[in-house]
């Protein structure tokens, strides 16, 4: 589940200097005070959304920064009010109005740890404090017989549509029976549908219900027949399963970073100049839910120097615990008990052995390598990926760490593309084109480092034609367009998609240079000599 | 009872405006209200709850609608419409207006606008005209009963009609003067009536079998009185006219083997006979053998008068309908399919349409659904009273019903080489909006047409044309570099629009679809003009009725007391004053009855009243 509207709060006594991170997430850190989200600390820090939110993927994987789900619980207590240009609105439990139907999103409790007991004993005191909104509030004054409250309601929910799952969208768990979803459905489409307001001026706000109400019903359809609903099934299955290694892409065209584990220069992976970043994070997958209290009790957190509990749960529920996401409400009615799969058998040899060796406190960053070795023979590529990462992070000075995790990150990207690919697709004919983007692009940058360069080429450029009709920025687009080209120079589409972009973003003269280049290959291509003469 | 229940309508009437729910049936239509959160039929003035449509042009030229219409049918065929749905919203070259001509007693001509019009003394009529009067007559018929003026209503038709077809119903109501809030689907109205208040939790299908039309619909109803259509399909070509027409040519191939004289070519002899084989198929529900007897059907070449007699049994009638019926329960297989359900999950099963009460018809269905199927509805009555749900629930300010239907066919575009690309399937519930991306198909087009059509077939021709527009200032490019994204999106009310736009220039051009009924806007408004019209030049008929009945009453009581006044008074003058004047008012206001001006006559009542008054007066006194 994207993870989003969230308000990341900053572990408590967490010490900054242990984390492999550079200054714009240092930057980043410093701002979050749990109340405010993504498009406030956007603000506040003057970096793009997209930014903003990858910077907290990678802050929350390793273990800085725990997540708060918008609507459903309150941040701490601790923090001032965040910087909110518009006046607070009041406090609201979530944004559907029945508390009945509002269950917890699956990784709810994912987001406030057990190690975290006092968060739990603040929530009351928070339900009191104005949070602020994940939507733009000056809307709440366009005109439309509406209260206050509903078009609250419709701008929170309308804010929820790109980024929440079906499951979540109808908040309802992932193993919910057929009948638990219908009933859903039925009580969030009575609340949004247009008949209930006819005869009303609704402005702006009937574009907003209608598409609601289609949301609601494209996950009601998808979920309630058993061909649909294992398709997407497996579909955010295969979004999960990807989600460990996102961090290890670097973002598009992001400065190289200096003490950055995974920045390490490798000339596969090509970077280009400050052109802005893709949000990956639309494409992660979920926050798995944490283990039960019992498998994290047997973890003794007090051995481990550099990287406390966070880190190791993560690894743990990566490794281990991730089956039961979103399957039930009650984290300690768990698995194990379906039959145990070489990769749960795996996971737990692990994590006997991790144990085991913590005990006897040998270097915690050689166990996280031994445990990515692990992972990588059982091919858990994004297990494989954090362990280094966190040897790494245990580790800053290793530099063979390092380079391994380097490895790793290509090892995944490669293993993963075809995974990246299918979501694509499938993101792709359900229209929401901006998941697609991104994952087209990762599939783009696995194939890359997999040197399938035309492959490569061929996704940078579905990406882009993504990316341009989600109404991307041009640079973005532009800067996908570069990458087909940059993997395959010979196709003359590429670069003439590319000329246009150049075109669009003023760029005159790098434009006619694309088109030279392209009909260098192809000298009687019509539509290079038609933009060649448009461009002059 | 009904007087309560008038007061109860009064009071409620400063709340809200009514808004009244019509089933447009082929054959029979049906207005209801709903009263006190209760659907309530509103019988016509002859006490029947279901109005035949029927239209008629009588050779005075006065329009008979309804039971009249019907009751006259066979001394003025050629000028009695029956079945006009049938062509509501047909194109003039359609199979199935060229099915109708052959079949019609009425005549039927071409259009103007590739559409449908009907003859009937010298005066063409469209098929929405001829629809507006029924409808105004069953808005009447409310008016009637509430007392009071209505304007809004709810209409249904049946599930599987398409947008043109849905259009020409929404103009067929602006010319009966009605603004059509909704149009909505008979079985989904069904199922509205049947889950009303009930607080239903189930799957259930509905089966619609009425004089023209077949659909089937499957929906869920969940307790939070929500209503979702999951499936619909149907065939707006088969329903009880069809059991008739075999029945017809049954009866019709038997008196050719005996006398060989062809039936057919006598409209006053079709008339009849199709009168007949409707009677004898509704027997035939309740007994296994029924007699036909047609005297005098027609005259031989030696002008010797020849009878039709005939007998059909219950079996024989089976025999002669068995793949109507088999149609229907292939079709209700499409249905399921198409729902992605299996026959167990459904659990219930709804019986609409007068059709339904043949017993092979009930005993396909339960064999087919494997339950025996719901009984508590009124087959006739429940789709008028779910419109009249509807109705309520979208005015109303406590909504507690929703209804959530599906589009029939499928939308999409006409692309290269007559292929229809669909862009939203069939059975999508609405609001939607979906995407598709088009490229160009020759090289340097500057300009695409986009051609909206609507339609479950591959090829583009065989769907039904909703709209067209172009849009222009492409690249110039090879084929297939120009990328084109085409959105269509159906609001809550079923508008559809259309969206194309260049993905690089951005270049963009959009419409709404406005189905067509086959009439332009103006074409409309004039045919509602001019009945209004006829409503004023009926209205002001009324007013003659009621103002005569009034002068006649009085005229009585003053004629049957003039004998006792002269006795009393007439030897005084002023008696004999009163009396002459007396006198005087009757001849006058016998002569306004005359003039047959309201006015006139309401002017002479208030004489006769005074009059009457006084010899009230003098004959009490006495
Ligand atoms: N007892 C009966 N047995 C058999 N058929 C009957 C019986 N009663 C009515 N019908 C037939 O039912 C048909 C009319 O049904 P209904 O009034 O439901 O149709 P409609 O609503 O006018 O048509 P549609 O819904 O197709 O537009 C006629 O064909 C009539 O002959
Ligand atoms: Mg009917």
């Amino acid at each position: 589940m994207d993870e989003s509207p969230r308000r990341p709060t900053p572990r408590p006594g967490l010490d900054w200097r242990t984390l492999p991170i550079g200054p714009k997430e240092a930057f980043v850190l410093s701002r979050l005070d749990g109340l405010a989200g993504v498009s406030q600390i956007a603000i506040t820090t003057g970096l793009g959304e997209g930014d903003v939110e990858e910077i907290l993927d990678r802050l929350e994987s390793l273990g800085a920064v725990s997540f708060r789900h918008e609507g459903y619980r309150s941040p701490p207590a601790i923090a001032p009010p965040p910087p909110s240009p518009a006046p607070p609105s009041p406090p609201r439990a979530s944004p559907y109005p029945s508390p009945s139907i509002s269950a917890p999103p699956p990784h709810s409790s994912a987001s406030s740890p057990p190690a975290n007991p006092a968060s739990a004993s603040r929530d009351s005191i928070l339900d009191l404090k104005p949070r602020a909104p994940a939507y733009d509030v000056s809307l709440l004054d366009e005109p439309a017989d509406l209260d206050r409250a509903t078009k609250e309601k419709i701008l929170e929910l309308e804010a929820l549509l790109p980024r929440a799952t079906h499951y979540e969208l109808l908040g309802v768990p992932e193993d919910a029976e057929k009948a638990a979803i219908k009933r859903a459905y039925f009580t969030l489409i009575q609340q949004f549908h247009t008949d209930r307001f006819y005869g009303k001026n609704l402005g702006i706000f009937r574009s907003k219900l209608e598409r609601i109400s289609s949301a609601l019903t494209k996950a009601q359809d998808t979920l309630s027949r058993a061909k649909t609903r294992a398709e997407y099934d497996q579909y955010l299955a295969s979004r999960r399963e990807t989600h460990g290694v996102r961090d290890s892409l670097p973002p598009t065209g992001a400065p190289p970073r200096s003490g950055d584990a995974d920045s390490s220069d490798n000339p596969s992976i090509p970077r280009a100049p400050a052109a802005p970043a893709f949000e990956p994070a639309e494409l992660a997958g979920s926050v798995p839910t944490i283990p039960s209290p019992s498998h994290a009790s047997e973890v003794n957190s007090e051995r481990i120097s550099a990287d406390p509990i966070t880190g190791r749960r993560l690894l743990a529920r990566k490794l281990g615990f991730r089956s039961g996401e979103g399957r039930s409400e009650n984290p300690s009615s768990l698995p194990p008990s379906d039959p145990e799969t070489t990769r749960e058998r795996v996971a737990r040899e692990l994590k006997d052995r991790f144990d085991a060796r913590a005990e006897s406190q040998a270097s915690a960053a050689a166990y996280y390598v031994s445990m990515a070795n692990s992972a990588r023979e059982s091919k858990d590529y994004p297990s494989y990926v954090n362990a280094l990462r966190i040897a790494a992070s245990l580790a800053p000075d290793d530099v063979a760490i390092r380079d391994a995790l380097t490895q790793a990150s290509i090892e995944a990207d490669r293993e993963l593309a075809d995974k990246f690919v299918q979501q694509a697709q499938y993101e792709q004919r359900d229209g929401y084109y901006e998941r697609a983007a991104r994952s087209y692009e990762r599939a783009a940058r696995g194939k890359e480092s997999a040197g399938l360069l035309a492959d490569a080429a061929r996704y940078y450029r579905e990406a882009a034609i993504c990316a341009a009709k989600e109404g991307a920025s041009l640079k973005k687009v532009a800067e996908l367009a570069r990458r087909a080209v940059a993997a395959n120079g010979k196709k003359v589409e590429y670069r003439l998609d590319l000329a246009r972009a150049y075109e669009k973003l003023g760029m005159r003269s790098s434009a006619q240079g694309e088109v030279q280049r392209a009909l260098e290959l192809e000298p009687d291509n019509e539509v290079a000599r038609a933009l060649q003469k448009q461009l002059r | 009872m009904l007087r309560s229940q008038r007061e109860s309508a009064e009071a409620e009437k400063d709340h809200m405006e009514r808004v009244i729910g019509i089933d447009l049936g082929t054959t029979n239509s049906c207005v209801a209200i709903l009263e006190q959160q209760t659907p309530t039929v509103v019988p016509n003035r002859g006490g029947y709850k279901t109005t035949p449509s029927i239209v008629a042009v009588t050779e005075a030229g006065k329009r008979l609608v309804g039971h009249i219409a019907k009751r006259q049918a066979i001394t003025n065929a050629e000028n009695t419409v029956y079945a006009a749905k049938r062509l509501i919203g047909r194109k003039w070259d359609s199979p199935q207006v060229k099915n109708a001509l052959m079949t019609t007693s009425y005549n039927i001509v071409e259009g103007p606008h590739d559409d449908v019009r009907i003859e009937l003394r010298n005066k063409t009529y469209s098929i929405p005209e001829i629809s507006s009067m029924i409808l105004q007559e069953m808005k009447m018929v409310a008016e009637e009963y509430l007392s009071e003026p209505v304007t809004k209503a709810v209409i249904t038709v049946p599930a599987y009609f398409n947008d043109n077809q849905r259009q020409a119903t929404k103009d067929a109501g602006a010319i009966a003067g009605l603004d059509v809030i909704r149009i909505i689907n008979e079985p989904t109205a069904a199922a509205l009536a049947y889950g009303f208040g009930k607080n239903v939790d189930a799957t259930v299908a509905v089966f619609d079998l009425g004089g023209g039309t077949f659909d089937i619909s499957i929906l869920e109803i969940g307790g939070q009185g929500v209503f979702k259509v999951i499936a619909t399909t149907g065939d707006t070509f088969l329903g009880g006219e069809d059991f008739d027409a075999r029945i017809i040519d049954w009866l019709v191939d038997g008196f050719r083997a005996e006398h060989g004289i062809d039936l057919r070519e006598d409209r006053m002899a079709l008339q009849r006979l199709r009168d007949a084989a409707e009677k004898a198929k509704c027997e035939l529900s309740a007994v296994h053998e029924a007699e036909i007897n047609l005297p005098f059907i027609i005259s031989a070449a030696s002008n010797e008068a020849l009878h039709l007699q005939a007998s059909l049994t219950r079996a024989k009638l089976e025999e002669l309908t068995e793949d109507l019926i088999e149609r229907c329960i292939e079709i209700s297989k499409q249905a399921l399919e198409d729902a992605q359900l299996g026959i167990e999950e459904i659990e219930d099963v709804i019986l609409v349409g007068g059709m339904t009460r043949m017993p092979a018809i009930q005993r396909a269905v339960q064999d087919f659904f494997r339950r025996a199927p719901n009984r508590s509805v009124h087959p006739d009555e429940v789709v008028a009273m779910g419109a009249a749900i509807q109705g309520a629930a979208l005015i109303e300010d406590k909504r507690e019903m929703l209804l959530l239907d599906v589009t029939p066919h499928a939308l999409g575009i006409m692309t290269f080489g007559s292929h229809f690309e669909e862009l939203i399937p069939m059975n999508t519930t609405v609001p939607t909006s979906m995407s598709k991306t088009f490229t160009t198909s020759r090289d340097n087009q500057t300009a695409v047409k986009i051609i909206v059509m609507q339609g479950d077939s591959k090829n583009a021709e065989d769907n039904e044309l909703l709209g067209e527009f172009i849009l222009t200032g492409l690249r110039r490019a090879a084929k297939g570099q120009v990328e084109i994204e085409v959105t269509f999106e159906i609001n809550t009310d079923g508008i559809v629009s259309v969206d194309a736009r260049d993905l690089e220039t951005g270049q963009a051009q959009s419409i709404q679809v406005t189905a067509s009924s086959g009439l332009t806007p103006d074409e409309v408004r004039r045919m509602a003009s001019d009945a209004s019209e006829f409503m004023l030049e009926r209205k002001a008929d009324d007013a003659y009725e009621s103002a005569k009945q009034r002068a006649e009453t009085l005229i009585a009581s003053i004629d049957g007391m003039m004998a006792e006044v002269e006795r009393s008074v007439g030897g005084a003058d002023f008696g004999r004053d009163a009396v002459e004047k007396g006198r005087r008012a009757l001849d006058a206001a016998r002569a306004a009855v005359q003039s047959r001006d309201a006015e006139a006559i309401l002017e002479q009542v208030q004489r006769l009243e005074r009059t009457e008054r006084m010899f009230r007066g003098v004959v009490g006194g006495t």
